[in-house]
């Protein structure tokens, strides 16, 4: 067992012998009295080559080649036992020992080795006795026989032991191994996501029955490079795709844009995380792949969106000749009763009314698209919220309540879409306004934390319940029941921040207590980098400003 | 204020409910008014009246705004009139193009109230705000 080679396994294996036969050396030693120094001597050097020189040796081949020591360990047993005159001694199982030891080591190499040359050792030995042999009565000779079995039965059931434990544990580790295996395979097997794993060559090592089957069951892919097996496209640049995917990636991404054409002509659209395997060495890592199909998700995203914009505009043209006919109605109304200009006057405010909600619906569906208009430009805190109190002056006025801006020193100013930041503060003093019955609303400014600026909107309102906050600005939510609404407003107000909160990196959040009243936050960076294709309008733009400044 | 005096404007705009409630509107705030259905009309009439300032829309069937625009600024009787266009198409490409045209604003219709609109003529044809347009603003 080549494991056994290592120098923990032999010590443990052969350490009860070792004791065994110090105890032999010191208890055997019948001599001829004459001899007393050399059978003094040998055994002083075998003690020391055991206990200090061998597992040196051992550990390190620099002290000196084991197999050098065991041949001088035999050399010196032989003398032993010629001291003696026969083989009948302890010190015959010695022998044995080192053998053992030579296979721990070299194996059956060691052995033979070993052992031809202590057998080459002993013929000479015996056939030329240093001494006649010394008679042993014969109750102390089957005491002698009886340790050399003793010796040889432990060291046997030392190595078996020792063997048959690893033998237990490694059929152990396999079994545990098949089934985790088999644990993983089904786990994987049953992801409804296609699973890839790619080598740092881009070659396909494993996959899932999702995966063979978004592939093409007809082929195997194993070994396969990625690109070849699952050719994706980007959706906004051809050039752009799997190459691209695996490219120098130490970090996971997700990629929602890629497309791939399987046979036939059917396209699907995939949600593709990559992920690398940490492999705990300096090689290049390798990749798990998930594509999860979006094909229909992005479909019915795409007809929602579609329907919005098309209702949001059939709805319109309607509204604006209702409007404009009331409006129009209103200017010469002189001549009509009192009661029903005021009738004509609620008509003319719901309708405008409406209008705003259909305007946000539309905004909304051309900012999921994104088709609005951006212009960077430089954006100041102060005339920002000047303009913000003085559109809403009236309405807070008429609702009792204060409304006041407030400016820190040192916010900067900023490179932006000031249109869209007007908007959502928009949004935020409206909700403001809506919310709060008494008390007043500020609006502050200050430098924010990245360099940006910290818009905050804080008013003395109802409040909102934590579990509120979390959907506050999903599209749609409302904080009241509908059925007791009191407010009006689509729902869509805070979903439309978030939305044009996104296409200037900027971020929406807010901090609220029941009953206490809200605080709106809006953090824009001091840079709006936009996304995708209008870096380039972006850059230029930024290099424009920075030479004007 | 006689005939003569106010300000003439020509609408060319295909819905004539629309174009009817403009026509009126644009007269209880003092001016001349003409419409029209279709470009073809338009330019004719245009010849005609000379006047200070056209509302044009956009999706006609026949000529479209994009075209008659185009016309109205290569004819010596309405080439320097103002232009304003005002259409549903809000896409910022649909802007461009008729501001390139030579339009002298460009007007949705679903972002504005009536009101607005008054006074965004008013003000091209240097004209102080609308009275009667503050009488009947929302809230």
């Amino acid at each position: 067992m080549s494991t056994l080679t290592k120098v923990s396994d032999f010590e443990r294996t052969t350490r009860n012998l070792r004791w065994l036969y110090v105890v032999a050396l010191l208890t055997f030693p019948h001599v001829a009295p004459q001899i007393y120094v050399l059978a003094f001597l040998i055994p002083a050097l075998i003690l020391f080559n055991l206990s200090r020189y061998w597992p040196a040796a051992l550990k390190s081949p620099v002290y000196a080649s084991p197999i050098l020591i065991l041949a001088v360990d035999s050399v010196f047993i032989g003398l032993l036992i010629s001291l003696v005159g026969t083989t009948n001694t302890p010190y015959t199982a010695f022998l044995l020992f080192l053998v053992t030891a030579a296979t721990y080591k070299y194996g059956l190499r060691g052995a033979i080795v070993v052992g031809s040359l202590q057998t080459i050792w002993l013929f000479v030995i015996l056939k030329f006795p240093l001494f006649p042999a010394v008679a042993l009565p014969p109750v102390q000779n089957l005491l002698v026989s009886g340790f050399d079995l003793l010796a040889l039965g432990i060291l046997v059931e030392r190595l078996t032991h020792s063997d048959r434990l690893q033998r237990e544990e490694l059929e152990r580790l396999g079994r545990e191994n098949a089934a985790e295996r088999s644990r993983l395979l089904t786990l994987v097997n049953s992801i409804q996501d296609a699973v890839f794993l790619v080598d740092s060559r881009g070659n396909v090592i494993q996959y899932n029955e999702m995966a063979a089957s978004l592939a093409g069951r007809s082929y195997q892919l194993a070994s396969k490079p990625f690109a070849e097996v699952l050719p994706l496209r980007s959706r906004t640049s051809p050039s752009d795709g799997t190459v691209k995917l695996l490219e120098g990636n130490a970090s996971p991404q997700r990629r929602r844009d890629l497309i791939y054409m399987a046979e036939h002509g059917v396209v699907y659209d995939l949600e593709i995380q990559v992920t690398p395997v940490a492999l705990g060495t300096h090689k290049a890592s390798d990749f798990v792949i998930v594509c999860r199909d979006i094909t229909k998700e992005r479909n019915l995203d795409e007809q929602r969106k579609e329907f919005i914009s098309v209702a949001s505009h059939e709805l319109r043209t309607p509204l604006t000749i209702m409007e404009a006919a009331l409006s129009t109605a209103l200017i010469d109304s002189a001549k009509l009763p009192k009661d029903t200009i005021t009738l004509l006057q609620q008509v003319h405010r719901n309708t405008v009314f409406l209008s705003g909600i259909i305007k946000d619906l539309s905004l909304l569906s051309t900012a999921e698209n994104d088709n609005l208009p951006i212009e960077l430009k430089e954006v100041n805190a102060q005339p920002l919220l000047a303009q913000l109190v003085k559109d809403f002056a009236v309405q807070a006025k008429q609702r009792g309540l204060g409304l006041n801006s407030y400016i820190v020193a040192n916010t900067p100013a900023i490179i932006s879409t000031e249109h869209h930041i007007y908007e959502i503060l928009q949004n935020y003093v409206n909700n403001a306004l809506k919310y709060t019955s008494d008390g007043f609303i500020t609006v502050t400014a200050s430098p924010a934390t990245n360099g940006g600026i910290l818009f905050s909107v804080k008013d003395t309102g109802v409040g909102i319940s934590p579990s509120d906050q979390q959907r506050l600005f999903t599209k749609f939510f409302r904080a009241e029941d509908y059925r007791t609404r009191k407010t009006g407003g689509t729902g869509l107000g805070l979903y439309l921040c978030q939305e044009l909160a996104q296409r200037i990196n900027a971020r929406v959040w807010c901090q609220s207590k029941l009953n206490e009243g809200s605080t709106f936050y809006l953090e824009v960076p001091p840079f709006s980098q936009l996304s995708r294709d209008n870096t380039e309008v972006t850059k230029a733009q930024v290099s424009a400003l920075v030479k004007e400044l | 204020m006689s005939d003569k005096s106010k300000p003439k404007v020509l609408i060319v705009e295909d819905d004539v409910e629309l174009a009817a409630l403009f026509k009126r509107r644009l007269e209880i705030e003092g001016f001349s008014v003409t419409d029209c259905t279709s470009g073809e009309q338009a330019l004719q009439a245009g010849r005609g009246i000379k006047p200070d300032l056209i509302l044009l829309d956009l999706m006609m069937p026949e000529m479209d705004g994009f075209a008659t625009l185009d016309l109205f600024r290569h004819t010596p009787e309405t080439g320097h009139a103002k232009i304003v266009v005002m259409s549903a198409l809000n896409m910022k490409s649909d802007i461009d193009r008729a501001i390139s045209l030579g339009a002298d604003d460009y007007i949705v219709k679903s972002q504005v109230v009536i009101g607005d609109v008054m006074n965004r003529l008013r003000a091209l044809l240097g004209m102080p705000p609308s009275v009667v347009s503050e009488q009947v603003s929302p809230e």
